[in-house]
């Protein structure tokens, strides 16, 4: 029998220190920099996740697991907390990755030379980094001895055997398949008409939420959670949208209707099993938060809805196209491709333009399906250029926090544009980086069901 | 309170015209005993009054399947049917990959109640990795796990299990695949390997399941589900299984189940006692 391995996942933002000999810890990085502390004598070890350098006093005080300036500090504190000694303590630090062609927001490279900086001040040594790149990396510090293993996101996919023969598959079969199969659940189609036609009408929604017994099971679980904190348990819906508001429960029905398609492995983009259901939601947390921002409150359901769906095309070449991943990676690595690029070369279609196709069969409105066929190239939108913009910048900034990065998320380059278009510069992004760990917070409970 | 035989030949007739499932060859005392639970439960004070439930509360039909169709399953269910896929069907399965470069295997466990059938097999296949020093990255393997019951299915994620479910799990799986703390947990280079998703087996809509979002299946197994349906339903169910078979991919039923008459000339026997099928593989016939 296995011996009782205990795993602990740090999100972005988070830190954590014990001394509980069975634990492993473990956090996904992308552009956001990993330190790990270890005593080898009193075996206590932790990990921070650090998504920005610095930040200003009060902002730091309420959170200080997000940077580097508070973040190490604390790190230590914790550690000599729990009996380790500050000479014997050194660091390991990991990520810091950079997006693909980006000489702009370059957050990975801050964020390291700071976490550098500051454990120089405190006279721990580094012993080990593994730092920079265009991928995304998974960290583990294992207490029992110290170790840390580091896993580069895609790795397996460049090693993956080329095949010697490949065969074409074309996007009509591809549609054709999936016709008999109708992957979206029909809530899903159902809730997004019913939004389209009136967004106001709860009724309607109602009904689609009462129609399956276990989805409305699920949502009263998710409004019960230790999230939203209420005293009194909520036993029906009415309830639930009286005291949550509307907008909230729809989000809720589109994420846990999608749950099943989007929760499982998806190997061709190399993320393990639920992650591409975090990076949807985180995805459209991030939009939701940027459009509320640019004082589109009324209709943010939309951004959020966009952003969710954004990658549905990749749940079909997972599928349809698995062994053309490898030829795929090859040429992003060896031809220094982006990873869209190399998926039009190789497949003659990207997963955007697959998803894009799959949103017209199933007559989405049109602002979505733009949404989904253009989420990389936001320059070529035309019913609602914002919209793609958000959706575009989100995804940028989850694979950047390490939220279902994938193999792709960091080679695939941030369009220009859609800063300009959204009128965003370094700064602005580090603002809407530093408020997302909070957001993300409404993440747990739907996994949770 | 007692049910008759002929309360209970109206209530199974009501059932099948409302749902489909079709209990009349089942034992009568083992249906009579569970059907008595349920007015147990629901209180009401006979058979007829439970038909009259039935009509104002549908959902109880649900309820009421569920106590019909009880689940019992354990890991390896029945050896005897592992042994061959090990020896046979994996074997020919992966053969056949390495012939198309196709390194992808797509398994599909119907019916799958607490999920025992579904880990067992992804356990089969790891082991099976292992043995040829084959790296399971390598592969995408996809093991879908279907059942309409949304409770089972839940407690299938969780993959936690009492010890009488792991009766028949060799030493050599339960030291690798399975935790120990009190009770047996699945491992999660296991778990990663199945995705579970309610899907109703008898839909005309959806061949296959929706998380699959193909229906290209090199193996399927349906094991004692087949038994509950009415003729007509069997049909569908069975046409929606061929359909999402690969050409040459297996089928696998249950100890008292069998292909239909129809279906016998697409899939062939490969075992009579572990009813393992084959469907024909007509991109090979026109090769040689």
């Amino acid at each position: 029998m296995n011996f009782y391995e205990k795993s602990f996942l740090i999100s972005p933002a988070e830190l954590y220190v014990t001394s509980d000999q069975n634990a492993v810890i473990e956090t996904y990085l992308g552009s956001c920099v990993g330190v790990t502390l270890y005593d080898p004598v009193t075996r206590v070890g932790g990990l921070a996740h650090i998504i920005m350098p610095d930040g200003d006093e009060r902002r730091k005080e309420v959170s200080p697991g997000k940077y580097a300036t508070s973040a190490v500090p604390l790190l230590i504190e914790k550690a000599l907390e729990l009996g380790a000694s500050k000479e014997r303590l050194s660091a390991k630090i990991v990520g810091g990755a950079s997006i693909y062609r980006d000489f702009n927001l370059n957050i990975g490279y801050r964020n390291a030379q700071k976490v550098r900086e500051v454990l120089a001040q405190e006279g721990i040594p580094i012993i080990g980094e593994d730092v920079g790149g265009n991928f995304g990396r998974v960290l583990q510090l294992k207490i029992k001895d110290g170790q840390v293993n580091i896993r580069e996101i895609g790795q397996r996919l460049r090693k993956t055997p080329l095949p010697s023969v490949v065969s074409e598959i074309g996007l009509k079969d591809i549609l054709r398949e999936i016709d008999q199969i109708q992957p979206l659940p029909e809530t899903v189609r159902q809730t997004l008409f019913a939004i389209e036609s009136d967004p106001a009408d709860s009724r309607e929604l109602k009904r689609i939420i009462c129609q399956d017994q276990a989805l409305t099971a699920n949502i009263l679980k998710v409004c019960n959670s230790a999230y939203y904190g209420f005293s009194r348990r909520i036993s029906s819906l009415t309830h639930a949208i009286s005291l949550l508001g509307f907008k909230t429960i729809k989000k809720m029905l589109l994420a846990l209707s999608l749950k099943d398609v989007l929760f499982q492995q998806v190997p061709s983009y190399s993320l393990r099993k639920g992650e591409m259901f975090r990076h949807a939601l985180a995805c459209g947390l991030t939009a939701e938060l940027m459009a509320k921002e640019k004082g589109h409150d009324l209709d943010s359901e939309k951004f959020f809805t966009a952003a969710l769906l954004h990658d549905i095309g990749k749940i079909v070449l997972d599928q349809v196209a698995f062994d053309k991943f490898g030829l795929i990676m090859d040429m992003v690595v060896k031809e220094n491709r982006s990873f869209l690029e190399a998926e039009k070369e190789i497949l003659g279609y990207t997963h955007a333009q697959v998803g894009g196709l799959i949103a017209q069969e199933w007559n989405f409105p049109p602002v979505l399906t733009e949404a989904i066929a253009f989420h990389h190239e936001p320059e070529k939108a035309q019913a609602a250029p914002e919209i793609v913009a958000i959706v575009h910048i989100s995804n940028v900034i989850c694979s950047m926090l390490g939220i279902g990065c994938g193999a792709d998320g960091l080679v695939n380059p941030v369009h220009p544009q859609a800063l300009s278009l959204l009128a965003l510069d370094r700064r602005s992004v580090d603002n809407i980086i530093e408020r997302l760990p909070e957001v993300m917070r409404q993440i747990e409970p739907l996994e949770a069901c | 309170m007692e049910i008759t035989d002929k309360d209970l030949e109206i209530l199974l007739r009501k059932v099948m015209e409302q749902t489909s499932y079709d209990f009349s060859q089942y034992r009568h005392g083992t249906i009579k005993r569970r059907i008595f639970k349920r007015l147990l439960a629901t209180g009401v004070s006979d058979c007829k009054a439970y038909m009259h439930l039935l009509d104002q509360h549908p959902e109880e039909y649900q309820r009421l399947i569920r106590e019909l169709t009880i689940k019992v399953s354990c890991f390896f269910r029945n050896p005897y049917v592992f042994e061959l896929l090990n020896r046979i069907v994996l074997p020919e399965i992966f053969r056949k990959k390495e012939r198309q470069h196709e390194p992808v295997i797509r398994v599909w466990s119907a019916g799958c109640a607490y999920g025992e059938e579904a880990y067992s097999i992804a356990m089969l296949l790891v082991e099976y990795l292992k043995g040829k020093k084959k790296d399971l990255s390598d592969y995408s393997i996809s093991i879908f796990a279907t059942d309409i019951d949304e409770d089972a299915l839940t407690k299938a994620k969780l993959a936690v299990y009492e010890e009488d479910a792991l009766l028949e799990v060799k030493k050599r799986f339960l030291d690798r695949y399975f935790v120990y703390n009190g009770r047996y947990s699945v491992n999660n280079e296991i778990k990663d390997l199945v995705c579970f998703c309610r899907h109703d087996l008898t839909s005309s809509r959806q061949i296959a399941p929706p998380v699959g979002i193909v229906h290209n299946y090199d193996l399927i197994l349906c094991r004692n589900t087949l038994i509950y349906f009415s003729f007509s339903l069997q049909r569908r169910v069975m046409l929606n299984l061929l359909r999402s078979l690969n050409p040459g991919g297996f089928l696998v039923l249950g100890e008292a189940e069998s292909v239909l008459k129809e279906f016998e000339p697409f899939l062939a026997l490969k075992d009579q006692r572990a009813r393992i099928y084959q469907k024909s593989d007509e991109r090979n016939e026109s090769k040689h």
